[in-house]
């Protein structure tokens, strides 16, 4: 604020601002409804509403690894995050790096799936995943790629049915639900879950939204709205923008017992990383995981810190464990454009150096 | 008769404060209490007679009842009225609700107390956030002298507001992360669910007068189905598990068979062979 009379350079400013404001509203508008999740696949298994995709291959790509890659997202939004738009694509890329793609989707929950817990989404549906992959693979083991409460459920999967996993990658994914920096698990101390779930049933997701949005209120309430109508002349920013909202406000609903025992047995009791936590009579022994696993997660993620995520290095039973770090968000990690290089190809390269399947049918070639 | 309408309000609204003394009054009793029925006998007459007349002017209707509504209407006026101020007096107390209604009028008062503390726990909640945003400005405010010390002056309106951003979730994140706040919001959560569940036990109540599923329905529904899926692949299981078992026991018998008739055949061979020789 300098040299001008401060009322006449506030008026000023304000109102130069504004102007600019209208006119990102404006071009905003002409936006319209970009296309998300475009690379092309296929539906190979279906079971109430959980849907396994193959990706089709690169077709200029030879496949570089025989062991297929299923991905198990979280049930919190929506999977396509992992191909959002040709641009920004984790597994575009990783089509790109010759790897066979599969992708588990967890459909829209409703009111018939409230009972349904973590033995049918971490054991019964992910389990049935894994077979559809490697039987239509025509292989017997998978790599299990799971991002955040995917990761969790691909990690007491792995525990306790380790045979079917050659390798497994956890992204973003909490392990150490009390780390002293998690503001989510400090909100959810007092809440009595089970009064919730036994009155809301499924936990709508607009309702965990709100509670995603009132972490950090002033930024994701209002000034990531401010940031993009101030750049209105950028059409591509836009479309992105837009493609970023639908997906985070795209929001299935939870499952009412599955948000019950998350909650109450990994949250609050951080069973997990305690070994005592328990999935069909069965204790998950994080211990069992002796496969490879790489852990991936985000140094400024303010959903799942990343204390909660290197905890996995003191708990789990592999010799073969490798972390990578990575310099962003927990949004950030699938869709910047330092993500679009960096993720996908130490996917490639850590599982490259391990598929045994693969090194085998290049020996045999 | 007129005057002596609304007898039973006005013996609410006169009711004496202590007991009467044996004889005290007692004729003046008799003559009110009189006036009362005679009004409701007037009424009763009234609400034949309209409802011979509204019977006259239906079409279609030869039944001859009178209109039960309408008397029910008329003779329940000063109920009613009653009624009211009954509750009125109730609702705010502790006191058990008591009668035909009693549970829907306890559903009542459950809701609107689970309401009062969602309000008081929302209020307390909407405090904070007031002083995390007086906080802010206080933040900014110190900031700006700073940078004014500095002579880092501001650019334009956007440094500020993100300027206001950054000490807002300063100013928050010190709030969020207290024990005091986690605490209130936890309590204002589950004050919300205790409200969303008396409505809908209300919901549900009405939804039975009206023969209409419930969630609590749908709920058992879904219960039993899923008991019957688990059974289902129980028994899908011990079905494959006895085919499987059954094969293994047929390839074992075969296995056996032939290895019952090598033996024949061989010792058949060794026998002709021994002829031969």
């Amino acid at each position: 604020m300098t040299g001008s009379n401060p009322q006449e350079f506030l008026a000023r400013s304000m109102s130069e601002w504004l102007n600019r404001l209208e006119q990102g509203a404006r071009a905003l508008a002409d936006v319209g409804d970009p296309e998300i999740g475009t690379a092309p696949k296929t539906a190979i298994y279906r079971e109430d509403k959980v849907v396994l995709y193959r990706y089709e291959p690169h077709e200029n790509v030879p496949a570089r690894l025989r062991t297929p890659l299923v991905i198990c997202y979280a049930l919190v939004n929506r999977p396509y995050m992992m191909d959002l738009q040709p641009d920004r694509s984790l597994i575009r890329r990783l089509l790109e790096r010759g790897i066979d793609v599969y992708l588990i989707d967890w459909g829209y929950p409703d009111g018939a799936d409230r009972l349904r817990g973590l033995e049918d989404y971490a054991l019964r549906y992910l389990g049935n995943c894994i077979d559809a992959a490697a039987a239509h693979a025509g292989v017997s083991k998978v790599n299990l790629l799971g991002v955040c409460q995917g990761g969790t459920f691909s990690l007491c999967h792995a525990a306790l049915r380790p045979e079917r996993i050659r390798n497994l990658i956890t992204m973003v994914t909490p392990v150490d639900f009390r780390t002293p920096d998690n503001l989510l698990t400090k909100w959810s101390d007092g809440i009595d879950i089970d009064a919730l779930v036994d009155t809301m049933g499924n936990v709508p997701g607009s309702m965990l939204n709100a509670v995603f949005l009132a972490l950090m209120p002033y930024r994701l309430m209002s000034q990531k709205y401010v940031a993009i109508f101030d750049q209105p002349t950028d059409r591509a920013a836009l479309e992105n923008f837009v493609r970023m909202e639908k997906w985070i406000f795209d929001s299935p609903d939870h499952p009412g017992e599955l948000y019950r025992e998350f909650i109450n047995r990994l949250v609050k009791e951080n069973r997990l990383v305690n070994g005592t936590l328990e999935i069909a009579g069965e204790r998950v022994d994080l211990g069992n995981v002796r496969m490879p696993v790489l852990n991936i997660y985000a140094q400024r993620d303010h959903l799942v810190p990343p204390d909660a995520s290197r905890a996995l290095a003191r708990v789990v039973g592999t010799r073969d464990y490798t972390e990578h770090s990575f310099n962003g968000g927990h949004i950030g990690i699938y869709v910047s454009a330092a993500a679009q290089t960096q993720i996908p190809t130490c996917i490639a390269k850590w599982l490259s150096a391990r598929d045994e399947e693969g090194r085998a049918r290049r020996r045999g070639a | 008769m007129r005057r002596y309408s609304n007898g039973l309000n006005l013996a609410v609204q006169h009711r004496p404060t202590g007991p009467l003394a044996m004889g005290q009054g007692q004729e003046t009793n008799e003559n009110w209490a009189q006036a009362w029925i005679d009004e409701q006998r007037e009424k009763l007459k009234q609400a034949q007679a309209g409802g011979a007349g509204s019977q006259e002017g239906a079409a279609g209707t030869e039944s001859g009842n009178p209109d039960l509504s309408l008397l029910m209407q008329q003779l329940g006026d000063d109920w009613r009225k009653l009624y009211e101020r009954f509750v009125r007096a109730g609702l705010p107390s502790k006191g058990v609700p008591l009668g035909w209604g009693r549970e829907y009028e306890q559903a009542w008062r459950d809701l609107l107390a689970a309401q009062a503390e969602y309000r008081k726990l929302e209020a307390e909640v909407l405090a904070k956030m007031m002083a995390v945003h007086t906080d802010a400005l206080d933040r900014l405010e110190r900031l700006i002298k700073t940078r004014s010390q500095e002579n880092r002056p501001l650019a334009n309106m956007r440094e500020l507001y993100d300027l206001w951003v950054e000490c807002g979730e300063q100013a928050y994140a010190g709030m969020a992360h207290s024990e005091g706040y986690c605490r209130l919001q936890a309590e204002l959560a589950n004050a919300a669910v205790r409200v969303r569940a008396k409505q809908q036990a209300i919901l549900e109540q009405l939804l039975r007068q009206f023969d209409l599923p419930t969630r609590s329905e749908l709920n058992s529904v879904h219960r039993e189905l899923r008991a019957l899926r688990e059974q289902l692949a129980q028994l899908k299981g011990d079905a494959t598990a006895a085919a499987t078992a059954r094969r293994a026991s047929v390839a074992k018998a075969a296995r056996r068979s032939a290895a019952k008739d090598a033996g024949k055949k061989a010792q058949e061979k060794a026998k002709k062979k021994g002829r031969r020789s």
